[in-house]
């Protein structure tokens, strides 16, 4: 118990600064403004009132906050790939709900879009051992694991890049799902850069540069599965 | 009478919490009934899921007889603590024709078949082994395909499976019991007190079991809201028999958390078909973090991935998904009404589900630790649900590494100190919009 208090209390600065609290929403808002450079179509969600946007946003912050994302301090009680995805998929599931899109075309979107998370998410666990989201910083000991974890990771942003919709909640489920698909890249590099930096470097620097690669794999993902406008 | 036959099944659910305290450490075997009786973990759980399916059936106000069902549920339990087959058997036939009464024969034929396939079953057994007492040294030389084949078919027609074809409900072998159909997994999970399947029934359960729990999930999450219920049961059929094919601890306590989120399912979707905007069913959601069906479904994924059974653990993933489908269009209902008052029964099933969801450790201790222990001869150390200190659940492969983890306890702290900044974060707003406005 005594550890479960210690760890909730030296929490703060995940809950706060990063990767939750204020880093996320600033992200969240470069990641909206990335997308919406990319001048592809959203279906434009229906605006939930505020308190049910608040309502919404609470999973993913949550999610957020217990990334296992250096440089942040660690948290032992980390989550896996389901419950994040979960969390983060709460504000796009209640948004489809409340505007009755649960049906026809919008199930069949909803749908697809999964499909290939969950492909992706399979493929990464797979390649990683476990669905812990801490091991898919580890790097595999085979190439058949870096192949699945990376063709996961692949994957998994093209299903992000299907299920892309407009809203603040929904923003933030974007972030934490692309933080995830970086993951797989993030490993990589460690494995291939670590090295070549000054010592404490990697881990300030490898994860912005493997958030861009992945927004950059989202970006390109989202221009070929949508019309363009 | 309805609600005096509750207030008795109430007593019959906690009586079956306080036996499952009882026997966690060791089965119950009176000398004097000579084998005829034998009460552990397992016979206690399946008496606590039975009661309580039988709760939400009168807290639904389907049951047309109460007394019957109470007599049904007194057979099933009785059946369960028996430590003989043929008396099982019997007892099962019991409650099964006393289940059919007065029904159309059309209707009573096809509810009849799972008991006969599981009589054939169990008296295959008994006369292979010429040994009746499960509990008896020689029980295990019975264990014969034919048997194996017999007791799964009874789970499937029991559960309507023929449905699953083309969606429609109506018609024989194509309705679930919600009573008889989860009770008869009992006597294939009872198959495990003989001693350890082969790979070849381990893996005809897996498959069948994923197949339907997939099967169903899909029918649940395009059919109309009023059947959706009978989908779900399906599912979390499904689910148990994915459990039961892994064979591993894991792979029990899917089993055990499919069964004990079947009467929340059916109570809370059975009463939410009849309401305007039931959104409290959204805690009894596979997409709502600490909801018992998430937390079933969180064990499947978990148990599939500690067995190194990456395409199950997809399966069950994907079901997962699709039944969060049902529940929340039927949970946002017509968004327009008000949200206030709701049905007590709602409130109750959505409590009961965040309960077992967050208190998962505790019913893994309680319930499925007991169970795993006693039946340990049967199952493969193919993966582990374990208790996580003070944080939640763990899920352990053969290596005893950590593959999956649901720190239950952590996020809720976490999330009551994020809900708590967002609502000053919303008074502070809302503060100052009325001061601009002023």
């Amino acid at each position: 118990m005594g550890a479960l208090l210690d760890a909730l209390g030296q929490a703060w600065p995940r809950l706060l600064i990063y990767p939750g609290g204020l880093s996320a929403l600033g992200l969240a808002w470069l990641l909206a403004r990335w997308m919406a450079f990319i001048r592809t179509p959203h279906p434009d969600a229906e605006r939930l009132p505020p308190h049910q946007e608040l309502i919404a946003a609470l999973p993913p912050l949550l999610a957020l906050t217990l990334l296992p994302i250096p440089p942040a301090r660690t948290f032992p009680y980390g989550i896996d790939l389901l419950t994040a995805l979960a969390l983060l998929g709460w504000p796009q599931l209640y948004s489809q709900a409340v505007r009755g899109a649960l049906v026809g075309t919008g199930l069949r979107t909803l749908l697809q879009g999964y499909s290939l998370l969950l492909l992706g998410a399979t493929a990464m666990s797979a390649g990683a051992g476990g669905i812990e989201l801490r091991r898919l910083l580890r790097a595999p000991d085979t190439a058949l694991g870096w192949g699945l974890m990376l063709g996961g990771s692949g994957l998994w942003l093209l299903g992000q890049a299907r299920l892309y919709r407009k809203g603040r909640a929904a923003h933030l489920g974007d972030l934490g799902c692309l933080w995830i698909g970086a993951m797989p890249m993030l490993a990589a590099l460690t494995v291939g850069a670590a090295d070549r930096l000054p010592s404490g470097w990697a881990g300030w620097a490898l994860p912005p540069l493997a958030l861009i690669i992945a927004a950059l794999m989202l970006g390109a993902a989202r221009r070929i599965t949508a019309p363009c406008e | 009478m309805q609600r005096l036959v509750a207030f008795i099944l109430a007593l019959g659910l906690a009586a079956a919490l306080f036996a499952a305290w009882l026997l966690r450490d060791a089965p119950l075997t009176p000398a004097l009934a000579h084998g005829l009786l034998r009460a552990d973990a397992l016979s206690a759980f399946f008496a606590l899921v039975t009661t309580a399916l039988a709760l939400a059936e009168i807290g639904q106000g389907r049951e047309k007889s109460p007394l019957r069902l109470l007599g049904v549920v007194g057979l099933l339990v009785a059946a369960y603590l028996s430590g003989h087959m043929a008396v099982t058997a019997a007892l099962f036939a019991l409650a099964g024709f006393l289940r059919i009464i007065g029904r159309h024969p059309s209707e009573a034929l096809p509810m009849i078949l799972p008991i006969i396939c599981l009589s054939l079953g169990l008296a295959s057994m008994g006369l292979r082994a010429d040994e009746w007492r499960y509990a008896e040294p020689g029980a295990g030389a019975g264990l014969n395909s034919g048997a194996f084949v017999l007791l799964l078919l009874a789970v499937l027609l029991a559960g309507g499976f023929l449905a699953l074809t083309d969606g429609q409900s109506a018609g024989p072998a194509r309705q679930i019991d919600p009573i008889f159909g989860p009770a008869l997994l009992y006597p294939l999970l009872r198959l495990d007190s003989l001693g350890p399947w082969n790979l070849g029934w381990l893996a005809a359960t897996l498959l069948i079991g994923g197949a339907v729990a997939l099967w169903s999930a899909w029918w649940a999450a395009t059919c109309a809201s009023g059947d959706a219920a009978a989908w779900l049961q399906r599912y979390l059929i499904g689910m148990a028999l994915a459990g039961i094919g892994l064979g591993s601890g894991a792979g029990l306590a899917l089993a055990a958390f499919a069964l004990l989120t079947m009467p929340l399912i059916s109570l809370g979707m059975g009463v939410a078909v009849h309401h305007a905007r039931p959104w409290p069913l959204w805690a009894i959601s596979a997409a709502t973090p600490l909801s018992a069906p998430f937390v079933a479904a969180w064990v499947g994924v978990a148990a599939a991935t500690a067995g190194h059974v990456p395409v199950l653990a997809m399966i069950l993933w994907a079901a997962a998904l699709l039944t969060a489908v049902p529940v929340a269009r039927l949970a946002t209902g017509r968004n327009k009404q008000p949200w206030w008052p709701q049905d007590w029964r709602l409130l109750v099933a959505a409590g009961l589900s965040l309960a077992l969801g967050g208190g998962a450790p505790l019913a893994l201790t309680l319930l499925v630790a007991p169970m795993a222990s006693q039946l340990a001869g049967g199952l493969s150390p193919m993966g582990e649900i374990a208790l996580w200190p003070w944080a939640g659940l763990i899920a352990l492969d053969a290596a005893r590494q950590p593959v999956a983890s649901l720190p239950t306890f952590a996020m809720a702290g976490i999330m009551i100190v994020l809900a708590a900044l967002a609502w000053v974060g919303a008074r502070l707003l809302a503060r100052r919009k009325r001061r601009d406005e002023g």
